[in-house]
């Protein structure tokens, strides 16, 4: 009954937060996790006293990988991929490099705890990037495709970070990477041939066969011991453009994760978050914040610089946004005792704060000129 | 005064979002472009949500039919009044846009709606009447 009770309370936060977010035009996500803090630091609601949130807010964060990875647009990523391959991968690199290092060598935490800091701090949120995009009129232009394509090599860097790290070499994990293998050659036109069949048919075989996939790799990683998040980005990767000629198929998996899914994820999280460590962490959160932002301008300006040729300060704020990879990340670092509760605290308020104050100074000062989109 | 130090009114922008006060908007620029012969746009404004996890977060389709839906209705009310508008659909925060728009059309006169808020809830969003009113760099008029 007590666990009735809590659901009935988190499908309540669910709900006010999506009403509150239309109302005041921010993600539902930001709003969930802030709506997750206040509630967890006013009522006693311990998310590891609850077996089935943390399930599910497991499986949230797997499938809002997938989706992430299915929202690339494979054309654009193939025209411009040496240029983002660049941008993206020292995107990653840097950030994580940095981060890893002062959380390491300056504040002393431990190695595994400092590879946490480093591996949330170095994301790039693809669709806070992609709206900003949208707003200055550049989505569909060779600067916002290059952009968009780097932010998903880079997360594609976090994700990969965060199953290999920390995984001793086993034979489940050789199967993971042969699985993902086959997954590449043989899931695409699976789907292409078997979803035009099966969808719109009574009982949902096509979302079924979606989340069969989306669970298969996650079972083989988990026996292998790495995070299912490289398997489920790879995997949406992989089935974006079988996706695209099968829309409705993507828009059912959508309502599943954003109606019951990711809700429980983004609020877990803000029930984690100790407002306690919040304030103690203040001048913590402005170094890592400073970290990030630094890295990001030191690794992403010059090749912005070099291979774009403009707007390099307004693609490098950008790319230094964060949330959906870095939330996951400090997650997976705190469910798995790699992290403690202050330090997810402290990586959690930075993470947001990453995509927030980049994403605002980008627009306000940074801005490019662009013609809007018009139809 | 004279006369002479006003520009003449040649377009004319405005900015819908289907209530009955952007009707009346609707209607007054129709008129207005009517008896100046100036031409005539109607804006609408698909908002998106700022900061999302996912790009399908904030690109909600449904939104942007509906927006298609208004300014369909919108150029309906136009033709009424004789006048073939330029329609035009874009995604975002409507004052930016708005104020986007107007720096590439170089309206002299752009109308809008009133919401009419009031109280709290004007203090805690604001007015985007208002904010178009304060940063445009032409006349601006406001339909109750």
């Amino acid at each position: 009954m007590i666990d009735a009770i809590t659901l009935l309370l988190l499908l309540i936060i669910a709900l006010a937060a999506s009403l509150i977010s239309i109302k005041v035009g921010i993600s539902v996500a930001i709003i969930e996790i802030i709506v997750g803090i206040a509630v967890g630091n006013l009522i006693d609601i311990r998310p590891s006293e609850h077996e089935w949130l943390v399930f599910l807010a497991g499986l949230g964060s797997v499938v809002l990988t997938f989706l992430a990875g299915a929202e690339i647009d494979p054309d654009a990523m193939r025209k411009t991929w040496k240029t983002s391959l660049t941008i993206g991968v020292v995107s990653f690199l840097a950030p994580f490099l940095c981060a890893w290092l002062f959380a390491f060598l300056i504040l002393g935490w431990a190695w595994n705890a400092s590879l946490i800091a480093g591996i949330a701090l170095s994301t790039t949120s693809v669709a806070v990037v992609y709206i900003v995009l949208v707003e200055a009129g550049t989505s569909k232009t060779e600067v916002g495709k290059i952009i968009l394509a780097s932010c998903f090599i880079t997360d594609l860097g976090t994700a990969f970070a965060l199953s290999v790290l920390f995984t001793g070499a086993n034979l489940y994990l050789i199967a993971l990477f042969v699985a993902m293998a086959v997954c590449v050659l043989v899931v695409p036109r699976m789907l292409a041939w078997l979803l035009p069949r099966i969808k719109g048919r009574s009982g949902e075989p096509d979302v079924k066969a979606i989340l069969v996939l989306v669970v298969l790799l996650g079972a083989i990683a988990e026996m292998s011991g790495v995070q299912p998040v490289l398997p489920a980005y790879v995997l949406g990767l992989i089935v974006a453009k079988v996706l695209v000629g099968n829309r409705e198929v993507l828009l059912k998996v959508r309502t599943i994760a954003l109606a019951f899914l990711t809700p429980f994820f983004f609020i877990n999280a803000g029930l984690n978050v100790s407002m306690v460590a919040v304030v103690s962490g203040l001048v913590l959160i402005a170094l890592f914040f400073a970290v990030k932002v630094g890295a990001k301008f030191v690794g992403v300006l010059p090749a912005t610089v070099r291979l774009v040729g403009k707007d390099s300060i307004y693609i490098t704020l950008l790319m230094s946004t964060g949330l959906t990879f870095g939330t996951i990340s400090a997650q997976y670092g705190l469910s798995s005792g790699l992290i403690d509760q202050s330090q997810f605290s402290v990586l959690l308020i930075t993470v947001i704060l990453t995509a927030i104050i980049p994403t605002i100074i980008a627009q306000k000062w940074y801005n490019p000129k662009g013609l809007g989109e018009e139809s | 005064m004279s006369q002479g130090k006003y520009e003449a009114v040649a377009r004319i922008l405005v900015a819908i979002d289907g209530s009955e006060a952007s009707n009346k908007a609707i209607e007054l620029g129709a008129e207005m472009a009517r008896s100046m012969a100036a031409q005539l746009a109607l804006l609408h404004v698909v908002e998106i949500e700022e900061l999302p996890s996912l790009i399908a977060e904030a690109e909600d389709e449904g939104q942007e039919e509906l927006g298609q839906m208004i300014l369909g209705d919108a150029a309906k009310i136009a033709n009424v009044h004789g006048i073939d508008p330029i329609i035009v659909l874009r995604k975002g925060h409507p004052v930016s846009q708005i104020l986007h728009y107007a720096e590439t059309f170089k309206p002299q006169l752009i109308i809008m709606g009133s919401h009419g808020r009031t109280g709290a809830k004007k203090a805690l969003l604001g007015s985007k009447s208002s904010a178009v009113t304060r940063k445009a760099s032409c006349s601006v008029v406001i339909v109750r």
